[in-house]
Protein backbone atom coordinates (compact mmCIF):
# COMPACT_ATOMS: atom_id res chain seq x y z
CA UNK A 1 0.00 0.00 0.00
CA UNK A 2 1.33 3.41 -0.96
CA UNK A 3 1.24 5.77 1.96
CA UNK A 4 0.78 8.86 -0.18
CA UNK A 5 -0.76 9.64 -3.55
CA UNK A 6 1.48 11.85 -5.69
CA UNK A 7 -1.53 14.04 -6.51
CA UNK A 8 -1.87 14.92 -2.82
CA UNK A 9 1.52 16.64 -2.75
CA UNK A 10 2.11 20.33 -3.53
CA UNK A 11 5.55 21.87 -3.23
CA UNK A 12 6.71 25.40 -2.42
CA UNK A 13 3.23 26.76 -1.76
CA UNK A 14 2.72 30.30 -0.54
CA UNK A 15 0.99 30.93 2.78
CA UNK A 16 1.21 33.95 5.07
CA UNK A 17 -0.29 32.36 8.16
CA UNK A 18 -0.60 28.97 9.84
CA UNK A 19 -4.32 28.93 8.98
CA UNK A 20 -3.61 29.52 5.29
CA UNK A 21 -1.08 26.69 5.37
CA UNK A 22 -3.59 24.31 6.96
CA UNK A 23 -6.19 25.23 4.32
CA UNK A 24 -3.78 24.64 1.41
CA UNK A 25 -2.64 21.34 2.91
CA UNK A 26 -6.30 20.37 3.34
CA UNK A 27 -7.26 21.42 -0.20
CA UNK A 28 -4.85 18.89 -1.74
CA UNK A 29 -6.75 16.10 0.03
CA UNK A 30 -10.14 17.62 -0.72
CA UNK A 31 -9.41 18.06 -4.44
CA UNK A 32 -8.57 14.35 -4.70
CA UNK A 33 -11.78 13.30 -2.95
CA UNK A 34 -10.30 12.21 0.39
CA UNK A 35 -12.09 14.71 2.63
CA UNK A 36 -14.99 17.14 2.69
CA UNK A 37 -14.70 20.86 3.39
CA UNK A 38 -15.97 20.14 6.91
CA UNK A 39 -12.70 18.32 7.66
CA UNK A 40 -10.66 21.43 6.80
CA UNK A 41 -12.94 23.49 9.02
CA UNK A 42 -12.48 20.97 11.84
CA UNK A 43 -8.67 21.12 11.53
CA UNK A 44 -8.82 24.91 11.79
CA UNK A 45 -11.15 24.66 14.79
CA UNK A 46 -8.78 22.20 16.46
CA UNK A 47 -5.90 24.62 15.92
CA UNK A 48 -7.94 27.45 17.39
CA UNK A 49 -9.06 25.39 20.40
CA UNK A 50 -6.02 23.31 21.25
CA UNK A 51 -3.14 25.32 19.81
CA UNK A 52 -0.18 24.18 17.73
CA UNK A 53 0.56 20.91 19.57
CA UNK A 54 0.50 19.09 16.22
CA UNK A 55 3.73 20.89 15.23
CA UNK A 56 5.64 17.82 16.36
CA UNK A 57 9.15 18.42 15.08
CA UNK A 58 11.27 21.39 14.02
CA UNK A 59 9.70 22.85 10.89
CA UNK A 60 7.02 20.18 10.69
CA UNK A 61 3.28 20.29 11.48
CA UNK A 62 0.72 17.51 11.14
CA UNK A 63 -2.79 18.97 11.45
CA UNK A 64 -5.71 16.57 11.60
CA UNK A 65 -9.27 16.17 12.89
CA UNK A 66 -11.50 13.21 13.68
CA UNK A 67 -12.76 10.59 11.19
CA UNK A 68 -16.34 11.78 11.72
CA UNK A 69 -15.37 15.36 10.79
CA UNK A 70 -15.58 14.55 7.08
CA UNK A 71 -13.14 11.85 5.97
CA UNK A 72 -14.26 10.13 2.74
CA UNK A 73 -11.25 7.80 2.51
CA UNK A 74 -7.96 7.63 4.39
CA UNK A 75 -5.04 9.58 3.04
CA UNK A 76 -2.30 12.05 3.74
CA UNK A 77 -1.60 15.37 2.07
CA UNK A 78 1.77 17.04 2.00
CA UNK A 79 2.81 20.57 1.22
CA UNK A 80 6.06 22.45 1.58
CA UNK A 81 6.05 26.20 2.04
CA UNK A 82 8.18 28.59 0.03
CA UNK A 83 8.45 30.86 3.06
CA UNK A 84 8.04 29.22 6.47
CA UNK A 85 5.21 30.45 8.73
CA UNK A 86 4.80 30.68 12.49
CA UNK A 87 2.36 28.33 14.24
CA UNK A 88 3.20 29.75 17.68
CA UNK A 89 5.07 26.55 18.48
CA UNK A 90 8.49 25.72 19.88
CA UNK A 91 9.05 24.02 16.52
CA UNK A 92 8.55 27.23 14.50
CA UNK A 93 9.01 28.24 11.76
CA UNK A 94 6.98 25.55 9.99
CA UNK A 95 7.91 24.70 6.40
CA UNK A 96 6.28 21.30 5.91
CA UNK A 97 2.61 20.57 6.58
CA UNK A 98 1.28 17.03 6.42
CA UNK A 99 -2.48 16.71 6.75
CA UNK A 100 -3.73 13.44 8.03
CA UNK A 101 -7.17 11.98 7.35
CA UNK A 102 -8.13 8.51 8.48
CA UNK A 103 -11.53 6.91 8.21
CA UNK A 104 -11.39 4.07 10.73
CA UNK A 105 -9.48 3.14 13.86
CA UNK A 106 -7.76 0.15 12.26
CA UNK A 107 -6.61 2.09 9.25
CA UNK A 108 -5.60 4.92 11.50
CA UNK A 109 -3.28 2.68 13.50
CA UNK A 110 -1.68 1.28 10.34
CA UNK A 111 -1.15 4.73 8.88
CA UNK A 112 0.24 6.16 12.07
CA UNK A 113 2.77 3.41 12.59
CA UNK A 114 4.02 3.89 9.03
CA UNK A 115 4.19 7.65 9.43
CA UNK A 116 5.96 7.35 12.80
CA UNK A 117 8.50 5.01 11.22
CA UNK A 118 9.07 7.31 8.23
CA UNK A 119 9.40 10.48 10.27
CA UNK A 120 11.71 8.73 12.70
CA UNK A 121 14.28 8.26 9.96
CA UNK A 122 17.19 10.65 10.20
CA UNK A 123 16.91 13.78 8.08
CA UNK A 124 13.52 12.76 6.64
CA UNK A 125 12.07 16.25 7.11
CA UNK A 126 15.11 17.89 5.48
CA UNK A 127 14.97 15.39 2.62
CA UNK A 128 11.26 16.09 2.06
CA UNK A 129 11.93 19.79 1.96
CA UNK A 130 14.62 19.34 -0.64
CA UNK A 131 12.27 17.52 -3.03
CA UNK A 132 11.59 19.54 -6.17
CA UNK A 133 8.78 17.45 -7.67
CA UNK A 134 5.75 15.74 -6.18
CA UNK A 135 6.92 12.50 -7.78
CA UNK A 136 10.23 12.72 -5.94
CA UNK A 137 8.49 13.35 -2.60
CA UNK A 138 6.03 10.50 -3.17
CA UNK A 139 8.88 8.11 -3.98
CA UNK A 140 10.76 9.15 -0.86
CA UNK A 141 7.76 8.31 1.33
CA UNK A 142 6.43 5.24 -0.49
CA UNK A 143 9.80 3.63 -1.22
CA UNK A 144 11.25 3.98 2.23
CA UNK A 145 8.18 2.35 3.60
CA UNK A 146 8.51 -0.65 1.29
CA UNK A 147 12.14 -1.16 2.24
CA UNK A 148 11.25 -1.20 5.90
CA UNK A 149 8.60 -3.84 5.37
CA UNK B 1 4.98 2.15 35.63
CA UNK B 2 2.45 3.84 33.41
CA UNK B 3 3.26 6.62 30.94
CA UNK B 4 0.55 8.62 29.23
CA UNK B 5 1.29 10.32 25.87
CA UNK B 6 -1.12 13.22 25.50
CA UNK B 7 -2.20 15.50 22.64
CA UNK B 8 -5.25 17.56 21.71
CA UNK B 9 -7.47 14.94 20.09
CA UNK B 10 -5.78 11.79 21.38
CA UNK B 11 -5.49 10.36 17.87
CA UNK B 12 -2.56 11.33 15.72
CA UNK B 13 0.12 13.18 17.59
CA UNK B 14 -0.11 11.25 20.85
CA UNK B 15 -0.12 7.92 19.01
CA UNK B 16 3.11 8.79 17.19
CA UNK B 17 4.59 9.87 20.52
CA UNK B 18 3.45 6.67 22.19
CA UNK B 19 5.03 4.50 19.48
CA UNK B 20 8.30 6.38 19.76
CA UNK B 21 8.36 6.17 23.55
CA UNK B 22 7.68 2.43 23.33
CA UNK B 23 10.54 2.05 20.88
CA UNK B 24 12.98 3.94 23.12
CA UNK B 25 11.88 1.97 26.20
CA UNK B 26 12.30 -1.33 24.34
CA UNK B 27 15.76 -0.31 23.13
CA UNK B 28 16.72 0.55 26.69
CA UNK B 29 15.24 -2.66 28.05
CA UNK B 30 12.70 -0.89 30.26
CA UNK B 31 9.19 -2.24 30.51
CA UNK B 32 6.34 0.18 31.08
CA UNK B 33 2.74 0.55 30.11
CA UNK B 34 2.39 3.35 27.55
CA UNK B 35 -0.99 4.72 26.56
CA UNK B 36 -2.15 7.70 24.54
CA UNK B 37 -5.06 10.03 25.10
CA UNK B 38 -6.50 13.47 24.51
CA UNK B 39 -6.01 16.26 27.01
CA UNK B 40 -9.44 16.12 28.62
CA UNK B 41 -9.33 12.32 29.19
CA UNK B 42 -5.84 12.72 30.64
CA UNK B 43 -7.27 14.75 33.50
CA UNK B 44 -7.76 12.42 36.42
CA UNK B 45 -6.30 9.42 34.57
CA UNK B 46 -4.03 7.45 36.91
CA UNK B 47 -0.46 7.31 35.65
CA UNK B 48 3.12 7.91 36.75
CA UNK B 49 4.15 10.26 33.96
CA UNK B 50 2.45 12.41 31.35
CA UNK B 51 4.49 13.25 28.26
CA UNK B 52 3.09 16.10 26.21
CA UNK B 53 3.74 19.46 24.57
CA UNK B 54 4.15 22.74 26.39
CA UNK B 55 0.73 24.00 25.22
CA UNK B 56 -1.17 20.90 26.30
CA UNK B 57 0.68 20.73 29.63
CA UNK B 58 -0.61 24.19 30.45
CA UNK B 59 -4.19 23.13 29.77
CA UNK B 60 -4.22 20.04 32.04
CA UNK B 61 -6.33 20.78 35.11
CA UNK B 62 -5.99 17.52 37.02
CA UNK B 63 -2.84 15.63 35.98
CA UNK B 64 -2.19 12.51 38.06
CA UNK B 65 1.39 11.95 36.99
CA UNK B 66 4.56 13.95 36.75
CA UNK B 67 4.49 16.09 33.59
CA UNK B 68 7.33 15.78 31.09
CA UNK B 69 7.40 18.43 28.36
CA UNK B 70 8.67 17.50 24.94
CA UNK B 71 9.01 19.72 21.85
CA UNK B 72 10.03 17.13 19.28
CA UNK B 73 7.82 14.01 19.15
CA UNK B 74 9.74 12.18 16.45
CA UNK B 75 13.36 12.56 17.48
CA UNK B 76 14.12 9.44 19.49
CA UNK B 77 17.37 10.93 20.81
CA UNK B 78 15.41 13.76 22.36
CA UNK B 79 12.82 11.35 23.76
CA UNK B 80 15.61 9.23 25.25
CA UNK B 81 17.14 12.36 26.77
CA UNK B 82 13.97 13.45 28.58
CA UNK B 83 13.26 9.89 29.74
CA UNK B 84 16.82 9.77 31.12
CA UNK B 85 16.43 13.14 32.83
CA UNK B 86 13.37 11.77 34.58
CA UNK B 87 15.18 8.53 35.46
CA UNK B 88 12.69 6.42 33.51
CA UNK B 89 15.48 4.77 31.48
Amino acid sequence: MNIINENCIALLEEADTAEEGIVIAGEVLKSQGYIKQSYIDAMLKNFETSGPYFAIAPGFAMPHARPEDGVIKSGIGLITLKSPVSFGSANDPIRIIMTLATSSDDEHLQFMSKIAMLLGQKQMIEKLYECRTAEEAALLLNDNQEKEN
Amino acid sequence: MKILAVCGLGMGTSLILRMNIEEVLAAEGVSAEVEHSDASSANGEKCDYIVTTREIAGSLTNPQGEIIILDNFIDKDEIRKVLKENKIV
